[in-house]
């Protein structure tokens, strides 16, 4: 369950990127946040990671006020969330196989189960022939879904994408969109923000809209 | 943190398995990360060895002053019976089959009055103005080769005691002087070193602060995906102690051959130092020194410079 309680936002420079945002996602649901260009989408996602903390307010993640987790705390933390953001963000030096295995890496996985589970989520994204071919050799499109195996490699229980299918062509958009709803219907909570107004009015899932920082909830 | 992990989902040994292999592979990563930039590498090995070897061949050379003054000193450091002007050489002569025959003495050797001035004659050629002296002024001495050093002060004061005898000197102040000289010049090195050990860890630091420059990207990522600090120093650690040891390695290398040098130097002007050119096994102390100091300052480093790369 991801909630927020009355979260505002200001950067250093006096930005204010979220105003006064409550909202409440139960475990399990996926959820597309729309809304325009500047609206504060990223600046919400980057919240529950704790890449960015609120000014005031709070962030609450299965109950737990995240604002007052140790520090030594939140590297266990972030393992539980897959993020996807719209750089791919993969590390040049290492296989496509060996970026996807990070996750599980850290987590000192067994070495047959991480190869299992690594060749599992390539094939989700349709890239298991290309796993030792260095990002570099991919395209924007490849790449981009060899970050959303990254994400979903350590069956994270809660999946942030910050417009995951930016850089796809619509039918491979369209085929992300249904691996996230697969993944959902695993029992995965999803928050993906987005301008695919288009691609999205063809899921059945709620839509929480930012205007200038502020929250607007609506219905597809 | 490892170890909690471990109870969740898999068998403890499996982890404890996948987390040696990641010991494994972050020293491989560190290697191969050093081998990338050979001459960086070896540019702070460099600075590293260059600074350590002049106080290491400095300490050398008095550990192999010292020894050989040990040798030097257990023959020269030997005992002067001076007797009184009242007796005469047939009771210095019992005195001396006394002293021979005690076990604490090696050796003993009487040198009457005129022996001592024959002595002096031909050691100063003053036979001339010895000659006018009428009234030979030198007591009878009786020199004293102790069977071993330890208790030498004791020995002294129990032959000082002696009814024949007037004093008893000791002929070891110059040794004891250049011993001194020694200690000191050892305590002066090793407070060199101590100051020499800080800016060393700062060289290395910041070898690593660079290296963790380089890698900001993967840091930033690593964190993201919830890795711990720990996880993500443990490669440059391995880096601190790789640095560590090859600079020792090489600053031995180089004191060996600053060692060489200085011999064959001397014995080219015909000067016997009794300095040999192998290194005391206590340098050896430095190679572990130097790893732990490598790992210190890695872990210093990266505790100040992980924090402050962000996620973004
Ligand atoms: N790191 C930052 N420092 C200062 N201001 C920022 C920072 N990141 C975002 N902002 C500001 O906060 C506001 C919200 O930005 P945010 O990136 O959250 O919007 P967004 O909805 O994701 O936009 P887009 O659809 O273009 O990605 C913007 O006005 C932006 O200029
Ligand atoms: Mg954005």
């Amino acid at each position: 369950m991801i909630q927020f309680e009355r979260v505002s936002k200001a950067y250093p420079n006096d930005q204010t990127a979220l105003k006064d945002v409550s909202f409440r996602l139960p475990a399990g649901r996926m959820v597309f946040l729309t809304g325009p260009s500047g609206a504060g989408k990223s600046t919400l996602l980057r919240l529950i990671p704790q890449i960015e903390r609120p000014t005031s307010g709070k962030v609450l993640i299965n109950g737990t006020d995240i604002g007052r987790l140790a520090a030594w705390r939140i590297p266990q933390f972030r393992r539980r969330i897959g993020l996807i953001f719209q750089n791919p963000n993969l590390l040049d030096e290492l296989s496509v196989f060996d970026n996807v295995a990070l996750p599980l890496r850290i987590q000192h996985y067994p070495r047959e189960e991480t190869a299992r589970r690594v060749r599992a989520a390539l094939d989700k994204v349709g890239l298991l022939d290309r796993e030792k071919a260095r990002p570099m050799e991919l395209s924007g499109g490849e790449q981009q879904r060899v970050n959303i195996a990254r994400a979903l490699v350590a069956k994270p229980s809660i999946v942030l994408a910050d417009e995951p299918t930016g850089n796809l062509d619509p039918e491979l958009a369209l085929d992300i969109m249904r691996i996230f709803t697969e993944f959902n219907a695993a029992g995965v909570t999803m928050l993906i923000a987005t301008h695919a107004l288009g691609l999205i009015s063809q899921f059945d899932a709620p839509r929480l809209t930012l205007r200038e920082g502020r929250m607007h909830l609506e219905n597809a | 943190m490892d170890a909690r992990q471990a109870q969740r989902g898999h068998s403890g040994s499996v982890r404890l398995g996948a987390w040696l292999t990641h010991h494994g592979e972050s020293l491989r990563d560190a290697l191969r990360r050093l081998a990338r930039r050979p001459l960086g590498s070896l540019l702070s090995m460099l600075v590293i060895a260059a600074s350590l070897t002049i106080p290491m061949t400095l300490l050398a050379t008095l550990h192999s002053a010292r020894i050989g003054l040990a040798g030097w000193s257990n023959e020269a450091a030997l005992l002067q019976l001076y007797l009184k002007p009242s007796v005469d050489e047939a009771e210095g002569r019992a005195l001396l089959t006394r002293l021979k025959n005690d076990p604490a003495i090696a050796d003993a050797r009487l040198i009457t009055p005129e022996k001592g001035l024959e002595q002096l004659a031909q050691t100063h050629a003053i036979d001339g103005l010895l000659s006018e002296i009428k009234n030979n002024p030198l007591p009878a001495v009786i020199e004293i080769h102790p069977a071993d050093m330890k208790g030498l002060d004791a020995l002294r004061d129990h032959l000082a005691a002696l009814p024949e005898v007037e004093t008893a000197r000791m002929d070891s102040e110059a040794v004891e002087r250049l011993r001194g000289l020694i200690s000191a010049g050892e305590q002066l090195t090793m407070i060199f070193l101590a100051i020499l050990a800080p800016a060393l860890a700062i060289t290395m630091g910041n070898t690593i602060r660079l290296e963790l420059e380089r890698r900001a990207h993967e840091v930033r990522l690593l964190q993201l995906i919830g890795a711990t600090h720990a996880f993500i120093r443990r490669p440059l650690l391995y880096s601190g102690a790789v640095l560590g040891l090859g600079g020792t390695l090489l600053s031995l290398l180089l004191s060996m051959l600053a060692m060489r040098m200085l011999v064959e130097a001397a014995a080219r002007h015909g000067w016997d130092m009794g300095i040999q050119d192998t290194l005391p096994n206590m340098l050896l102390l430095l190679i572990p020194v130097g790893v732990i100091l490598g790992i210190t300052a890695a872990w210093l480093a990266s505790a100040l410079q992980i924090r402050r790369i962000r996620p973004t």
